[in-house]
């Protein structure tokens, strides 16, 4: 018997977001491992199927999360490798912002072992419905809070950013699970390059059981600095400028336009022999 | 399925569940101990978690800043450009 591999997402939300394609994976499998984001959830998961492991115990303060993300690796690649049907199961979408599942199915491709994954509700699905914004109204651009602090990237004032994993920003050790406000000062003079220190932003949580309440808590940049940040928080800024118009990309369509409107109001030519 | 995550379960997924008198309803017809649906009913999920018996996840952090396999090739395209 050949093993194969699924990972699923679970969504956000206990029992509101789960797929029915996600649900049906984890009822056929023969393993299933889990890693969820909070005790509840990952015991709802366990009540789902007789044989479900969860990957939690590989985390470790202190311990670099690389080397804590291919140990979980191959505790799934063990078992299909074993010729069992393995289901991976993530909290929210398994394939954003979530290294395990792209690095289990990568290396079980390369083994020849099938495996494919199946999309779920994200954190930013969530945001977009409960902070009322549409990501195609101006665009919206995602970093992973640390990886935005130690590369030079741009930074499009006229569009929403997204940084995920602000409680964790700066880390450069990949050992932390939470940094403190040395950290996120240098996050926050980056920031203030681009933004006036006034300039709302959002600190978004989105429910993870039903009883949850949403977390759309606006404050001033400046007061990130000493905000309460969880592993689970994602900060939001939103646009502080206007877009501007692309003159010169403007000037060469509106050629084209011309060009086009000149061929088709040019008067008929007869051929007179 | 234990009774309370049944519970959950069905307050995640039905439309007709999202507001507060809805839920006092339901948990009237389960078979929650008290204690267990008042916690549900005052959204206080550290006693939730507690009447569960649920031991705390460690973490939840799924990304790291700095792929090892990303880091390899970006010096492969530098060499290849700087070749
Ligand atoms: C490793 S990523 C995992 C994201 C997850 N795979 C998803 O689909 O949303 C962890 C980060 O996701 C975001 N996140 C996780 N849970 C969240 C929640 N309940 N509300 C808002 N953002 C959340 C935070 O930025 C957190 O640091």
């Amino acid at each position: 018997m050949s093993g194969n591999l699924v990972c699923v997402g679970t969504g956000m939300t206990l029992g509101a977001h789960i797929s029915p394609i996600a649900t049906s994976y984890i009822a056929q499998a023969d393993v299933v491992f889990s890693l969820m984001s909070t005790g509840i959830t990952e015991r709802w998961l366990d009540e789902m199927h007789t044989d479900v492991r969860s990957l939690q115990y590989c985390y470790q303060e202190g311990k670099n999360r690389n080397i804590t993300y291919n140990e979980m690796v191959e505790a799934i690649l063990t078992e299909v490798r074993a010729g069992k049907k393995v289901v991976a199961a993530f909290y929210g979408h398994p394939g954003v912002f979530a290294c395990v599942s792209h690095r289990a199915i990568k290396q079980a491709k390369l083994e020849s072992i099938p495996a494919h994954m199946e999309a779920g509700i994200s954190a930013e699905d969530c945001l977009y419905a409960d902070l009322n914004i549409d990501p195609g109204k101006t665009g919206c651009i995602n970093y992973e809070a640390s990886q935005f602090m130690f590369y030079q990237r741009n930074i499009d004032p006229a569009a929403h950013l997204i940084l995920w994993q602000i409680g964790l920003a700066g880390d450069k050790s990949l050992a932390k699970f939470s940094t403190g406000k040395a950290y996120r000062q240098v996050l926050v003079d980056l920031l203030l390059e681009t933004y006036p220190a006034d300039h709302q932003v959002i600190l978004y949580q989105a429910k993870v059981l039903p009883i949850d309440t949403v977390r759309d808590e606006h404050i001033a940049l400046i007061d990130l600095i000493d905000a309460e940040l969880f592993m689970h928080t994602t900060l939001v800024i939103p646009p502080s400028e206007e877009m501007q118009p692309n003159e010169k990309v403007l000037a060469k369509l509106a050629a084209i336009d011309k060009q086009e409107l000149n061929a088709k109001n040019r008067p008929e030519l007869t051929l007179v022999l | 399925m234990s009774n309370v995550i049944q519970v959950l379960e069905q307050m995640g997924r039905d439309a007709s569940l999202q507001n507060n008198q809805a839920i006092e309803q339901l948990l009237t017809t389960t078979e929650l101990d008290s204690k267990t649906s008042q916690a549900i009913i005052n959204k206080d999920i550290n006693t939730l978690e507690k009447q569960m018996c649920i031991t705390p996840i460690i973490a939840h952090a799924l990304h790291p800043a700095e792929e090892e396999e990303n880091k390899d090739e970006n010096k492969k395209v530098k060499n290849a450009v700087n070749a």
